[in-house]
């Protein structure tokens, strides 16, 4: 905490060394929310850089009353959820959840391992995970990726804790479902 | 041996929130199989969210950003100088539209009579200043046309600057 009260005391009198390093100790987290909240590839890197733009000129307003990983990743939800609103893109619609079922296809235990044993799962889940509303995506991310505890992800995206709770629940269980119906079509 | 974990207490559990799955239930998991197949899918799941793969920025994006920062400005309090020169030259177009268009001359003559005597000026000291001002009454035609040009460069400035900076070299 010392360490970053420090850096962020040297970027505010002007040292853009400080600040590279700002950027770099935290661009992975940033690139974590950019990447999943943003699907079109080309403006990815940009909003990264408005990012920590934005970072720039507001750190004159941080007083240190949260993680400065918190406040660098508010920013970033919030560039993401402002460049997805100018395009109108829901933040969480549950229409999204679709009322598919494994029980519908067949019985659910008789299904091998799929998710385990899959050869491209990582491709899959990508694509799934892609085909989920972004606030289901920042928080599978901020969570799995970033380790950031229900309270941390609810600071972010202005949210209770129970409902970050109840959305990562969702999602996980969405995806799992999705994959499996996937892999009993295959077998099917 | 039908009452299976809910999705929601095989994910308290591998989330580490076990307290909140009853000591029954975590005995059933134990010993079913549907339960375990549906833990150990929820565990490759895991598995995959948390690969840190396709996120990758370009090596020397730290570096770029600092570029465009002190191409844009030394420091982050200070004043856009695009923004100063568009503010002086809308003055000094609306200046000279006024000395062009209105006939200042009374009011000059007021604000010196009134204000001047009051300073402590007297009659010889203002009369160059009234003179002065007389004469640039109507004579200030090329002002609003520099102020025009100088808002021309400013906004072209501008232009440039976007364009230049729209896709930055990462």
């Amino acid at each position: 905490m010392a360490e970053s009260r420090q850096l962020i005391d040297r970027i505010k009198s002007g040292d853009h060394s400080a600040f590279q390093t700002l950027i770099e100790s935290y661009q992975r987290l940033v690139s974590h929310i950019v990447f999943r909240a943003i699907l079109n590839a080309s403006d990815r890197q940009d909003i990264c850089q408005d990012v920590f733009l934005k970072v720039y000129q507001n750190i004159g307003g941080f007083r240190f009353e949260s993680k400065v990983s918190t406040w660098i990743a508010r920013i970033a939800y919030n560039t993401c959820i402002n460049y997805l609103q100018k395009k109108k893109v829901p933040l969480f619609d549950d229409h999204a959840f679709e009322d598919e079922t494994l029980d519908s296809v067949s019985g659910q235990s008789r299904l091998p391992d799929a998710i385990a044993e899959g050869k491209d799962t990582a491709s899959r889940l990508q694509t799934e995970i892609e085909a989920l509303d972004v606030g289901y995506r920042t928080i599978l991310t901020l969570y799995h990726l970033d380790e950031m505890s229900y309270a941390e992800i609810g600071k972010i995206m202005n949210l209770p804790e129970g409902s970050v709770k109840s959305y990562l629940f969702r999602a996980r269980k969405q995806l799992r479902k999705k994959l499996l119906i996937q892999y009993q079509r295959e077998e099917l | 041996m039908d009452d299976h974990l809910t999705d929601e207490e095989i994910q308290d559990i591998l989330d580490g929130n076990r307290s909140q799955v009853e000591t029954s239930r975590k005995h059933h998991l134990e010993t079913c199989d549907t339960c375990q197949q549906t833990l150990n899918q929820y565990r490759a799941l895991y598995a995959h969210l948390e690969s840190d793969t396709g996120f990758k920025l370009p090596k020397h994006f730290a570096k770029s950003v600092v570029a465009k920062l002190t191409s844009e400005s030394s420091s982050p309090f200070s004043f856009p100088a695009t923004e100063l020169i568009i503010i002086v030259a809308g003055v000094a177009i609306a200046l000279g539209a006024a000395f062009l268009f209105v006939d200042l001359k009374p009011f000059f003559n007021s604000i010196a009579r009134i204000s001047l005597p009051r300073l402590g000026f007297n009659a010889s000291f203002m009369a160059p200043i009234k003179n002065m001002l007389s004469d640039l009454n109507g004579s200030l035609i090329l002002l609003p046309f520099a102020g025009l040009a100088l808002l021309s460069v400013a906004l072209f400035d501008r232009f440039i600057h976007k364009i230049k900076h729209q896709k930055m070299p990462l």
